[in-house]
């Protein structure tokens, strides 16, 4: 008893000293002793902390206009769109919300960059665009002689997709960098610390870029991508959590889906691309990873869907959702471009990749970090954590 | 259990009060580890909870990508005296040694595994045989897997080949008809160079023409090799700046890659 009693005050102590960050890796221990297993991580209970927190009202609102005019304000406060009246007001306007373009005298460091789901907004209008888009697809098909229907390295494409588009920045305006004569060691220096940045779940600026799809074109850093996507597969799907992917691929039944299918949208709706395991129903070895970009509701037969981003094909083809994953009325899923050509083309096993939330949650507190630097705001961080 | 499950979050919230980018940073890394060391002497913990707090440690660890420490507390687990099912740290093992490119490394955990899972098998599930045998294939080019781990196995055997300089088993384990609309760098300039080293002089085009022209002077080891393979094809030798670029670029940036480049200078 007396040594439990220590143990207490030592986890108080210790507590003390963190929040939300320490209880949810403390949490995340303890459910081995309550048979969850594999299913729950710390970032599985600090994706949940920040979920609940932004329920509870302490992460709403960041995104609202605040104490700065948006556009639409400001051209009807112009009294008869004279030119001098008109650029006296533009240049007072700014947005002041996550990444917002106020400084911190107008518009308070919370709102800048808030401490939520609200700062993985960048700004960007379509993020699936094939400009958002790493310029090569998943590794060649049947490259191989003795097998022509493999998966190539889909989870580290999708990955490798996912942190440019919550992480970095392009700025093309900018000359790029190390592109003398004589600086080429440099610059391959320079892209490798890019990516392993990236792989890290920092943020990066790039420059002399102005998208992914330009970046990843130029065969120095596409190589090097081409690499970090395979490493990344590997770091995911050769674990043990990977292999747990591919044992089994029984229909999961109507209610598992109907949940998978909330849990995204509910994500989407978090400015979140999440990334997707699947495998076909009945062979569970044909497996997959996605990032699923958008959700509806099919007009004709009332079937929700989620709009799929497939790393098998060209960007051109998967954008505005051009590749939809349905849920059907009999409660199963249905995606066609599995093994396309093929039917049936039924999902079995189908799960969010269990990195997802780990690296998001490192993610928004990396780029929390970033936007607070980048907004002069380090002298208030500590106050704002 | 009960004085277990107590410590346990402990030990971590110590671990997590990290300021920086990752969430575990250097310094808590030390803290943790000083902790965990500590309550694992005790003599409150047995083997068995013992066992499942160095598995849980591994798996935290190679979520947030330590993977060193995650090794360690992984073999910790393997070394332990219990019935517990040890199939992750085993197999994380082998993940960690395969994407770090540690290949003699690799196959010692697959040995230890094979040994263990023949030992124990029950736990050798038919996913786990899956496993083992496309990581047999990765390290000897033996056997066929296809499906989630076909295209690693697959490339894993095709790169010791091209090591090996065992260029027309190479060239066989391609399907050439693949390479029509290819967008992978290393398996164009792979065949490219097997092909040019078992057909020599009576290959006329190479599939990673179109990007070498476009960028002749990027460095980087497809557009670099792919220089000196069309050098080869047009004159028959290679352009001795060139060589001697390539040179410098796999000393100096891309050691990985060296195998290609060792398997194009053979060529002369």
């Amino acid at each position: 008893m007396k040594k439990n009693i220590a143990l207490l005050i030592l986890m108080v102590v210790f507590s003390s000293c963190e929040s939300q960050v320490g209880t949810a890796v403390g949490a995340a221990f303890t459910n081995i002793f309550t048979g969850k297993g594999f299913s729950s991580s710390s970032g599985d209970e600090m994706y949940k902390a920040y979920v609940e927190k932004e329920t509870l009202g302490g992460g709403g609102g960041y995104g609202e206009v605040a104490s700065c005019s948006d556009a639409a304000d400001a051209l009807f406060m112009v009294p008869n769109n004279s030119s001098s009246a008109f650029s006296n007001i533009k240049d007072k306007l700014c947005s002041c919300k996550a990444w917002g373009s106020c400084d911190n005298k107008s518009c308070s460091c919370e709102k800048l960059c808030p401490d939520g789901f609200d700062i993985l907004d960048r700004g960007q209008k379509d993020i699936s665009s094939p400009e958002n888009s790493l310029s090569f697809n998943n590794a060649d098909k049947a490259f191989y002689a003795k097998d022509r229907n493999y998966t190539g390295y889909c989870w580290g494409h999708a990955l490798v997709t996912q942190r440019f588009n919550r992480l970095a920045t392009f700025n093309s305006g900018y000359q790029k960098l190390f592109s003398k004569a004589g600086e080429s060691s440099q610059r391959i220096k320079y892209y490798k610390s890019i990516i392993e940045q990236l792989d890290n779940n920092m943020p990066v600026e790039i420059m002399g870029f102005r998208s992914l799809k330009e970046f990843s074109s130029d065969p120095e850093v596409k190589d090097l991508l081409q690499e970090s996507v395979k490493k990344n597969w590997a770091e995911n799907a050769m674990s043990i959590q990977g292999l747990s992917m591919v044992t089994g691929s029984d229909s999961q039944g109507e209610d598992y889906y109907t949940n998978l299918f909330n849990d995204v949208e509910s994500r989407l709706k978090r400015n979140q691309q999440p990334a997707m395991v699947f495998n076909k129903e009945g062979e569970a070895t044909a497996a997959h990873t996605v990032l699923m970009s958008g959700s509806g509701v099919d007009k004709k037969t009332g079937e929700r869907y989620l709009c799929v981003r497939d790393n098998n094909f060209d960007a051109n083809t998967i954008d505005k959702c051009q590749k939809k994953m349905f849920l059907t009325k009999a409660g199963k899923v249905r995606y066609e471009f599995l093994t396309p050509y093929v039917a049936p083309a039924m999902v079995g096993k189908m799960k969010m990749s269990y990195t997802e939330n780990s690296n998001t949650v490192e993610q928004m507190k990396n780029l929390k970090t970033h936007c607070l630097n980048s907004k002069n705001c380090n002298s208030t961080a500590s106050v704002t954590k | 259990m009960k004085t277990l499950i107590l410590l346990l979050p402990v030990l971590i919230s110590v671990a997590s009060a990290a300021p920086t980018s990752t969430i575990i940073s250097q310094k808590d890394l030390e803290t943790i580890e000083a902790e965990v060391q500590s309550k694992l002497n005790s003599s409150l913990v047995d083997d068995s909870k013992k066992f499942l707090i160095n598995i849980l440690a591994g798996r935290e660890l190679y979520q947030y990508r330590f993977y060193d420490k995650s090794k360690q507390y992984y073999q910790n687990a393997i070394n332990l005296n219990v019935k517990d099912n040890k199939a992750e740290a085993y197999i994380n093992l082998m993940a960690i040694a395969s994407f770090s490119g540690n290949k003699e490394e690799l196959k010692n955990q697959y040995d230890a595994s094979l040994k263990y899972f023949n030992s124990n098998r029950s736990y050798k599930t038919k996913e786990i045989e899956y496993y083992l045998s496309s990581v047999e294939t990765s390290l000897t080019g033996k056997g066929k897997v296809s499906g989630f781990y076909g295209f690693y196995s697959n490339e894993s055997a095709l790169i010791d080949a091209v090591k090996n300089k065992e260029f027309e088993k190479g060239l066989s384990m391609i399907n050439p008809e693949g390479l029509k609309g290819s967008q992978d760098n290393l398996n164009i300039v792979t065949y490219d160079a097997l092909n040019v080293a078992v057909n020599k002089k009576k290959v006329k085009s190479l599939y990673c023409a179109p990007e070498y022209k476009k960028y002749p002077d990027a460095y980087t080891y497809s557009i670099i090799l792919c220089g000196l393979l069309s050098d080869y094809i047009s004159h028959g030798k290679f352009d001795e700046k060139k060589l001697a670029r390539a040179k410098t670029y796999f000393n100096e940036e891309n050691q990985d890659k060296k195998y290609l480049f060792e398997a194009v200078e053979g060529l002369r």
